[in-house]
């Protein structure tokens, strides 16, 4: 798994806020942000909402109308709950399958518009994408679609790597997902 | 809108209390315990909340946020909001949903899972000193779903920790608190329709639990690899 830390400092440049003092509270193993009123947000979503709401620009990333922000939410807590949870390869292959069908008819998770629910998945994808051999990936084609597009801006990639992904198909009738 | 659940399922209890609350009215529709709705999912997961037709909500605190609908709320409280919600799904249900599978599923309580649970509770009490609610603002998403999640532990029933009350008294008020609400007390006799926990044992076994985090032991293996290269 991508180190939580990390990944929330490099969110924070994409939004262009300041991460402040950030620690990890051992007991929870979630990260923790030391703010000015004392309210510290802690734990990944908590604390990428709350960074994403102190940014300027940024707020449709939550959800532009109740029902978007309530799928954003979901999504959110998808990443937590199921994607950083998936140890067995049967777990792993069931996340891998949800998400390739739900992407079916979407550019980006909401549908068309990028949100925080892109990024935090991406983030928590790409150990388990690099992993995966060409042939998996594109029997799970749509997310494999999706995941490339996000790993191509450079301002949410910063410094990780490029999964490879092949543009022309290799592998004659493959069962996709 | 439309409510799927299967009977006695201890999660509706939230969403039926935050569509009361809000004077939402839900279409209920009943589910087999082991009833797929969500077309994408691999998994049963119930309920799941239909917001337009084939647009489906199947985070329960997701979904119990969305049906309160408090968008006036301080960009504070919304944070504090998400703080609890994420305790609940990454931290609680993965001890909690077990720990009732074992005792009113298979009526044998584990021990360990129990444990688990009281440290969570313990630190809960602690950020409850002083406070009626969550939030300042009264009842949000965070009171209801914590209190949906903690009913089968607090009322009677084979699953309910002995002598809560006393070991975790600002839990107990904050809990006493929601409880006063009309709407919470609709939606218990709505699903649970005045018996004890045992009702819940159907749904418990049928339901996808959540998965657990990386323990210890299981974390061994890579370690070993690691230390051999």
């Amino acid at each position: 798994m991508v180190d939580t830390c990390d990944e929330l400092s490099r969110l924070a440049t994409y939004l262009g806020v300041s991460c402040g003092k950030m620690s990890f509270d051992g007991k929870e193993k979630v990260p923790v942000l030391k703010v000015q009123n004392n309210s510290n947000p802690k734990g990944l979503v908590t604390v990428a909402k709350y960074l994403t709401r102190s940014s300027q620009n940024a707020k449709n990333l939550l959800g532009a109308t109740p029902e978007e922000k309530a799928a954003v939410d979901q999504w959110l807590e998808y990443r937590i709950t199921r994607i950083d949870r998936s140890a067995q390869d049967k777990d792993v292959t069931n996340t891998l399958k949800e998400l390739n069908h739900y992407l079916a008819d979407k550019v980006y998770i909401m549908g068309s518009c990028l949100t925080l629910a892109d990024i935090l998945l991406y983030n928590g994808l790409i150990e388990i994408m690099g992993g995966l051999t060409f042939y998996e990936k594109e029997t799970f084609m749509n997310l494999s679609r999706w995941f490339d597009n996000i790993q191509h801006q450079p301002a949410l990639r910063q410094s990780l790597g490029l999964v490879s992904f092949q543009r022309n198909q290799l592998y004659k009738g493959v069962k996709v997902h | 809108m439309k409510l799927h659940t299967n009977p006695w399922n201890f999660n509706s209890l939230k969403l039926l209390a935050a569509a009361e609350l809000s004077g939402i009215k839900l279409e209920v529709v009943e589910r087999k315990h082991d009833d797929k709705v969500v077309p994408y999912l691999t998994r049963n997961t119930l309920p799941v909340l239909e917001v337009f037709p084939n647009k489906f909500l199947f985070s329960v605190g997701a979904a119990t946020r969305y049906l309160l609908n408090q968008q006036s709320l301080s960009p504070e409280d919304d944070s504090t909001v998400d703080r609890w919600l994420e305790w609940d799904s990454n931290q609680l249900q993965p001890s909690l949903v077990p720990y009732l599978v074992s005792v009113i599923g298979q009526n044998k309580p584990d021990a360990f899972l129990l444990s688990q649970i009281q440290t969570l509770l313990k630190l809960l009490n602690t950020e409850l000193k002083g406070r009626q609610t969550l939030t300042k603002t009264g009842i949000t998403a965070g009171d209801i779903t914590l209190w949906g999640s903690l009913y089968p532990i607090f009322k009677p029933g084979k699953a309910s920790i002995k002598g809560w009350e006393g070991l975790y008294p600002n839990i107990k008020a904050w809990f006493c608190r929601v409880e006063e609400e009309p709407a919470v007390q609709k939606s218990i006799s709505v699903v649970v329709g005045g018996k004890d926990t045992g009702v819940f044992k159907d749904s418990l076994l049928a339901q996808p639990v959540p998965l657990s985090p990386p323990t210890p032991s299981s974390l061994k293996p890579d370690k070993v690899v690691a230390d051999s290269n």
